[in-house]
């Protein structure tokens, strides 16, 4: 359930702008919201974020998909 | 030259990036004293370092306006380092693109309602305590999203929505104390945030395009205006909206 929500605020992270904002400058806001396991939770932070401003604003829908896997492989370690 | 914001000491939320930013630069220009507060703390360093590099004087605060005890650091640090507080502008505010309705997360909700109203609500709180015996002007940062149906947010058209309302209600509770509030009412400005929030650069254009006159404002459009209301010049305006999107929304 948990690799669910990681993959989804990744994914709109990815796709939103604002929402990017909020995870890299309130990422444990999000994190206390959301249903992570504790390794999940390092990985948005440690792993994910640093990522995220790195992106491109906004990321054009053709790129988005290879964009939000990659992060999602980054976060679980592939 | 006598600047329009002499002597005048303002805090600028969001100052980091886009309008924010735009209206921290021009107000050190017309010579007010800066403090320029956002979370983005690399961002924000520079907006203030690149005042001091102009010759004004300016401030970095690291802070989060959701969060009331990095706002009451905020206010409290902003009147120890410059002795008094004059101007607020509530800029910060974050857009998170929603689904319809029975779509949206809870998080989408908290993290948009927290920042825009809750926020504008918490600075407001700690900074008019500072203004009570002098006067202030506190400028809020709406949207017309706020005023219409946003069709990318829920969220954030009702967050903008309660901005106004809360500078209306603001205005009529501290008249006795000379602190005017007025809101700004931005439509589609070119900053990181709107190119953003559209989702790809062709959407970004495409609704640019159907602005009238087919040109997208850009941040000093909008500061220009924050100017008026945090100087003299506007002192008997207080409660009033101001929209600054080039006439589109009168054309809907």
């Amino acid at each position: 359930m948990s690799k669910e929500v990681l993959r989804d605020i990744i994914d709109k992270a990815v796709a939103d702008y604002g929402f990017r904002l909020a995870v890299m400058h309130g990422v444990d806001d999000v994190i206390a919201a959301s249903d992570l396991s504790d390794s999940e939770a390092t990985a948005l932070k440690d792993t994910v974020v640093p990522e995220l401003k790195n992106l491109p604003d906004p990321v054009e829908p053709a790129d988005r998909l290879s964009v939000q896997s990659k992060l999602a492989d980054l976060a679980s370690g592939a | 030259m006598k600047g329009r914001l002499d002597g005048k000491v303002a805090i600028i939320t969001g100052a980091a990036t886009g309008i924010g930013r735009a209206a921290a630069m021009l107000f050190s220009k017309e010579g007010a004293k800066v403090v320029v507060a956002d979370r983005n703390v690399e961002q924000g360093e520079l907006t203030a370092s690149e005042i001091k590099k102009l010759g004004g004087e300016s401030i970095f605060l690291s802070t989060d306006v959701s969060k009331a005890s990095e706002v009451k650091n905020m206010v409290d640090e902003a009147v120890s380092v410059y002795g008094k507080l004059d101007v607020l502008v509530n800029n910060a505010g974050v857009l998170i693109r929603t689904s319809r309705l029975h779509e949206v997360s809870e998080l989408e909700w908290d993290l948009t309602l927290n920042t825009d109203v809750k926020g504008v609500f918490l600075c407001s709180k700690y900074a008019i305590p500072y203004m009570l015996e002098n006067g202030g002007s506190v400028i809020n940062v709406s949207s017309t999203s706020g005023i219409r149906a946003s069709l990318i947010s829920s969220s954030y058209g009702v967050a903008k929505a309660g901005v106004i309302s809360l500078t209306l209600t603001a205005s009529q509770e501290y008249a006795e104390n000379g602190i005017r509030f007025n809101a700004v009412v931005p439509g589609i400005i070119d900053t990181p945030q709107s190119r953003g929030s559209t989702g790809s650069t062709e959407e970004f254009e495409l609704r640019v395009s159907e602005n009238p006159g087919g040109r997208v404002g850009g941040p000093k459009d909008v500061a220009y205006m924050m100017l008026f209301l945090a100087s003299d010049e506007s002192s008997y305006v207080s409660g009033a909206s101001f929209v600054i999107d080039g006439g589109r929304t009168v054309g809907f």
